[in-house]
C-alpha cells in the first residue's frame, strides 16, 4: 500500500465514529434493507476517496467528517441494499422513483415506447445483467451518495435514452439528439459593425499582419483565464446555455463555481443563500469579457508591439471578418 | 462617448470575437477518451461539491466538450422538467421487483429467467405482503 492511501486509512479510521453514527440513522429508518454496518462505512470511505482524496490534497479530520455528513446517506443506504438484490429496498425504490423516472422518460423520449424501453433498460440496469466474479454487477453499486439518487437516476436515464437513440439510428450527434431539448441556436446577437473604410487605407500585407496577431491574441486571452471562467464562456457561447439555466447550475449556496465568481463579494460573506439571478450571471459574463478584453489588449500591444490605434483596427477588422466566419478559418487547419 | 460607453462597446465587440473563437474552437477540440461518470456529472450539476472536488470535474470538462455538453443538457432537462414536474406524482402501484425484471428479461430474450433471482421471497411472505396491500 502507498503511503498516501496509508494515510487516507488512518484518516478515515479516526472519522469511523460518526460513519457509525450515519449507518445507525439510516439502520433506524430502513432496518429491513439488509445493509451492513461495516459494508456501509466502507461503501463511505469509497466516496471520499473518490471526492475528497485528490493530489496534493491532504484533508483534516474535520473536513473529512463535513463531508461524510453531507453524503446523501439515505439514498446511499436504498441504493447499496437494491444493489444486493434486497426485495424491501426494490419495493421501497420502486414506490418511491419508479413514477420519477417515468416522468423524467416520457419527458426526453419521442414517443411513448421509447420512454417505456428506457424505463425498462434502467431497471434492467440497476438491476444488473453482468456477471463479475460469480457476482451480478448492479449499476446502483456506482452511486456514491455525494449527489441526490433521483439526479442521479435523471443522469442514468439521460445516458440510457442517447444509447437508445443511437443504436436506432447508428451513430448521431448529441447535437442532434438533444435538438429537441436544447436552443441549438447561439444566442450571442452582436450588432455586425460598419467599419468605414478603414480597411481600403491598409494594404492586404498590413491587414493579414493584424488578422494573424487578433487570432493569436484571442486564444491566448483566453487560454490565460481561470478554467471556471473558461466554462462559464462556453456553456454561454458553445452550449448554448441561457442565463437562467446556468444560474441554475449555480444555485446551491456550496457550489463552488458560484464561489468562484463571488469570492470577493461582500453580499456573498453577508448572505450566502442569496438566489443567483439571471442578472448576476450576466455581470458574471461581463467581467470576465473585461478580462478576456484585457489579455488581448495586452497581447496585442506587448507581444505584437501594436499601438492602441492600430488595436483599436484588429478589433474592427476581426469583428468585420467574423460576419463572414473568415477570422478563425485558419484554426480549423491545424 | 464617454468611457463607460467605450468599456461597453468593447466588451461587446469582445464578447463577439470569443463567440466566434469559441464556436470555431469547438469544432477542432481534441477527443479524450475517458468521460465523467454518471455520478461525478450529477454531484456537479447539483452543486455538490467543495472547491477541491470540483477543480478537476471543472478542468475535466473546459477540455471535454462531450462532457460539457451532457452536463448542459442536464442543466436543461432539470430546469424544464423543474417547471413541468407536477406536484402529485402520478407513479404507477409498486409490484415486486423480481416480477417487473422477470418480465422484462421475457420480453428481451423471449424465455424464462426466473432462476437468476435468488433472492426472491418465499412463498409465504409474498402472501404476507399480498395481504397487506389489500
Amino acid at each position: 500500500m502507498s503511503p498516501e492511501l496509508a494515510l487516507y486509512d488512518s484518516l478515515l479510521e479516526n472519522c469511523e465514529v460518526v460513519m457509525d453514527e450515519i449507518y445507525s440513522r439510516c439502520y433506524e429508518n430502513m432496518p429491513n434493507f439488509g445493509v451492513k454496518n461495516k459494508c456501509f462505512n466502507d461503501s463511505l470511505k469509497k466516496t471520499a476517496k473518490k471526492y475528497l482524496f485528490k493530489e496534493n490534497n491532504k484533508p483534516t479530520s474535520d473536513e473529512i467528517k463535513t463531508f461524510l455528513i453531507e453524503i446523501q446517506a439515505e439514498d446511499l443506504f436504498m441504493a447499496m441494499a437494491c444493489s444486493n438484490g434486497n426485495e424491501h429496498a426494490w419495493w421501497e425504490f420502486d414506490q418511491n422513483h419508479r413514477g420519477y423516472l417515468e416522468r423524467v422518460s416520457r419527458h426526453l423520449a419521442r414517443s411513448e415506447a421509447d420512454a417505456q424501453d428506457v424505463v425498462d433498460t434502467v431497471y434492467v440496469e440497476l438491476y444488473g445483467t453482468r456477471v463479475v466474479d460469480g457476482e451480478r454487477v448492479s449499476k446502483f453499486a456506482s452511486y456514491s451518495g455525494k449527489g441526490s439518487l433521483r439526479g442521479w437516476l435523471r443522469t442514468i436515464v439521460w445516458h440510457s435514452l442517447v444509447d437508445l437513440h443511437r443504436t436506432s439510428h447508428d451513430e448521431v450527434s448529441l447535437d442532434e439528439m438533444t435538438e429537441n431539448l436544447g436552443e441549438g441556436l447561439a444566442h450571442a446577437s452582436f450588432a455586425e459593425q460598419n467599419l468605414g473604410g478603414e480597411e481600403t487605407m491598409l494594404d492586404q500585407i498590413t491587414v493579414d499582419r493584424y488578422r494573424k496577431v487578433t487570432v493569436s491574441a484571442i486564444e491566448d486571452a483566453f487560454a490565460n483565464l481561470e478554467n471556471h471562467e473558461k466554462l462559464l464562456l462556453l456553456y454561454y457561447h458553445v452550449d448554448n446555455l441561457k442565463l437562467r439555466e446556468i444560474s441554475r447550475l449555480v444555485q446551491e449556496p456550496e457550489s463552488e463555481l458560484r464561489s468562484w465568481f463571488q469570492r470577493k463579494s461582500v453580499n456573498r460573506e453577508q448572505n450566502p443563500d442569496t438566489k443567483i439571478h439571471e442578472s448576476t450571471v450576466m455581470r458574471w459574463l461581463e467581467k470576465t469579457y473585461g478580462k478576456v478584453l484585457k489579455y488581448f489588449k495586452n497581447d496585442l500591444q506587448n507581444q505584437a508591439g501594436l499601438k492602441s490605434e492600430e488595436i483599436g483596427i484588429c478589433m474592427q477588422l476581426a469583428t468585420k471578418d467574423l460576419a463572414s466566419s473568415s477570422l478563425y478559418r485558419n484554426l480549423l487547419k491545424r | 462617448m464617454n468611457s463607460k460607453g467605450n468599456i461597453k462597446k468593447d466588451n461587446s465587440q469582445i464578447a463577439f470575437l470569443i463567440d466566434g473563437f469559441l464556436k470555431v474552437r469547438s469544432t477542432t477540440s481534441v477527443l479524450i477518451e475517458t468521460h465523467l461518470d454518471e455520478d461525478s456529472l450529477n454531484a456537479f450539476i447539483e452543486g455538490q461539491l467543495s472547491k477541491v472536488e470540483s477543480q478537476p470535474i471543472i478542468n475535466h470538462l473546459v477540455g471535454c466538450s462531450f462532457c460539457r455538453q451532457v452536463t448542459a443538457e442536464l442543466v436543461k432537462l432539470e430546469l424544464s422538467f423543474a417547471e413541468t414536474d407536477p406536484i402529485v406524482s402520478q407513479h404507477s402501484e409498486p409490484t415486486k421487483v423480481s416480477e417487473v425484471i422477470t418480465s422484462l428479461f421475457s420480453r428481451l430474450f423471449g424465455n424464462s429467467t426466473a432462476e437468476v433471482f435468488a433472492h426472491q421471497e418465499p412463498e409465504d411472505e409474498k402472501d404476507d405482503k399480498k395481504d397487506e396491500n389489500i
